[in-house]
């Protein structure tokens, strides 16, 4: 067992930092909104982090508070500008907002290394702290989707009006859920920066995003353990399919199709499919 | 009696349509008004900007003497003017309690008791659901609590609205076609709620094409066509007023 976390912690940490990213796009899948924005939150939190411990001589704890902060503080900007748009118009904002950071990391070389990256980072993260963070992370979800909170979150992506009838600020609901999400990938950005010992402007571009997004989308929206779930298989396909870099993409893409198309309810749901196919009698 | 609502000079463009014009009335507290007129006559737009939906492109709705066009809709439902929708909007997969309780705003649980599962959540939670149900029970439907909105009838679902309207505890009531779809005994059901809320005080202003509904329970009617207020009064004035049987038979020339 220990063995096997050994042979395979950068695996397992991987997977545990893309649960907690797929949870926070899931705070947001859950009121309609589909945010492309994850990359770019996560690289302010990254570089700022690393600019605190390697420049500045912080500790780990402090920055990554601050990384944490500066994501919230970023997602309630952007939030402010463009939560008003609808549907794909967001997501496209979204993915801007990610590009700017990308060209602007891509730029500012005192502070980023510029294309080439940051070397020599210092490897602070640790799995368990990854663990609790995601422990802690699907607890909130929880708690929330569970509470009267959770009731008004799937009435607005049911019917805005209803809820805005109903006498709640459905504007207000999403700039708070999007902070929320952007503390999140904020702090996740600052964790996979100490993970490895290297950073560069390209790890935090649309295919960060695009995972984050897909994972609940592949292991179900509805289900609490279908964002870490889909995380998993967006984590370990990668992996498991190194043999062949051209394959990898096409298959990936074509794993999420067949699910999507599939599986409407998720991987999640394929359990309790298979337990109502082999007892054709009992409703699951 | 002092007006609840007071409409004055509204008017709304859409492009160059002007789907109201200088439309002004009063409605009295406590009272029951009826707004009438044919399909495209503007009643809806009337009822989206008195409930903040929409705004007026000129002109003052007046609610308890404050200005409030243009307000925010979430805003208005807090202030207690809450209102239904022609088309009903109800989440179809929570139950009839739960989408009631999305309109209750007394006891509510705050962030802190949610995220850390305060003991007094499960306590305001309880007593959200016991409010909800009661608010079902008034509108006759207490027993379907616990079914999901998108099993109930037709008629079932609108008064399932009208408990969600009621939640908010509003002072004026807007009920946008209420009857619609509605067979002859949820009609006469329906006759009995409004009288009952009248009767607990709330002001309803109701948009109806069900004559005998608008005529038995309104105490005053206002008659809109084409944009334009082109009558308003007692019902049975309204019902015979010329202008009236024009605007909904069509004129001899027209």
């Amino acid at each position: 067992m220990i063995d096997l976390y050994y042979a395979y912690e950068n695996v397992i940490d991987l997977c545990l930092l893309n649960a907690v990213l797929a949870f926070a796009c899931l705070l947001l899948l859950g009121v309609n909104l589909l945010s492309l924005a994850t990359g770019g939150l996560m690289a302010l939190g990254a570089y700022l982090s690393i600019w605190l411990t390697m420049q500045k001589g912080w500790s780990f704890g402090p920055a990554l508070l601050a990384a944490t902060l500066l994501g919230s503080l970023a997602a309630a900007g952007l939030g402010a500008l463009v939560l008003r748009l609808r549907g794909d118009y967001f997501a496209m904002a979204t993915l801007a907002f990610t590009e700017v950071v990308r060209i602007l990391t891509l730029n500012w070389d005192s502070v980023t290394g510029g294309a080439l990256g940051v070397f020599g980072i210092p490897k602070l993260t640790e799995t368990w702290q990854l663990a609790a963070l995601l422990l802690l992370v699907v607890y909130l979800v929880w708690a929330i989707r569970n509470s009267a909170i959770g009731d008004r979150m799937r009435a607005v992506a049911e019917d805005e009006l209803a809820v805005t009838a109903s006498g709640h600020d459905v504007a207000r609901l999403k700039r708070a859920l999007f902070t929320a999400s952007g503390a999140i990938a904020g702090l996740g950005g600052a964790l996979a920066a100490h993970l490895n010992m290297f950073v560069a402007p390209g790890d935090f571009g649309f295919l960060r995003s695009m995972d984050a997004v897909l994972a609940p989308v592949l292991g179900g929206v509805w289900n609490l353990f279908g964002a870490a779930i889909g995380a998993a298989i967006l984590t370990l396909l990668p992996e498991l399919l190194r043999f062949s870099a051209q394959w990898r993409e096409i298959l990936i893409g074509a794993v999420t199709l067949l699910a999507v198309l599939f599986l409407p309810t998720g991987v999640a749901s394929l359990p309790r499919r298979l337990l109502r196919g082999a007892h054709p009698g009992r409703i699951a | 009696m002092s007006a609840l609502l007071e409409i004055r000079r509204v008017a709304r463009q859409f492009g160059g349509v002007a789907a109201l014009a200088d439309v002004s009335f009063r409605v009295s507290a406590g009272s029951v008004v009826g707004v009438i007129g044919p399909n495209g006559s503007g009643k809806t737009t009337l009822m989206n900007i008195v409930s903040g939906v929409d705004a007026p492109s000129a002109g003052v709705v007046l609610f308890d003497e404050d200005p409030v066009q243009g307000r925010a809709a979430h805003a208005l439902t807090r202030l207690g003017i809450a209102r239904t929708f022609q088309h009903i909007r109800l989440v179809p997969h929570l139950t009839a309690a739960q989408n009631v309780a999305l309109a209750l705003h007394d006891p509510e649980a705050g962030l802190a008791d949610i995220l850390l599962r305060l003991p007094r959540l499960r306590r305001i939670e309880r007593q959200r659901h016991e409010r909800a149900v009661a608010l079902l029970d008034r509108v006759c439907i207490g027993a379907r609590a616990a079914s999901p909105a998108g099993d109930l009838s037709y008629g079932d679902r609108r008064r399932v609205e009208i408990a969600r309207a009621l939640a908010s505890g509003p002072r004026l009531l807007l009920l946008d076609e209420p009857a619609a779809g509605m067979n002859h005994t949820e009609k006469r059901a329906l006759r009995g709620l409004i009288a009952g809320l009248r009767r607990d005080g709330i002001t309803v202003v109701l948009v109806e094409h069900d004559m005998d509904l608008v005529m038995g329970v309104c105490d005053e009617i206002q008659v809109l066509n084409q944009g334009r207020l082109i009558a308003s009064g007692a019902p049975r004035a309204v019902r015979n007023d010329p202008r009236v049987i024009e605007a909904y038979l069509g004129a001899e020339d027209a």
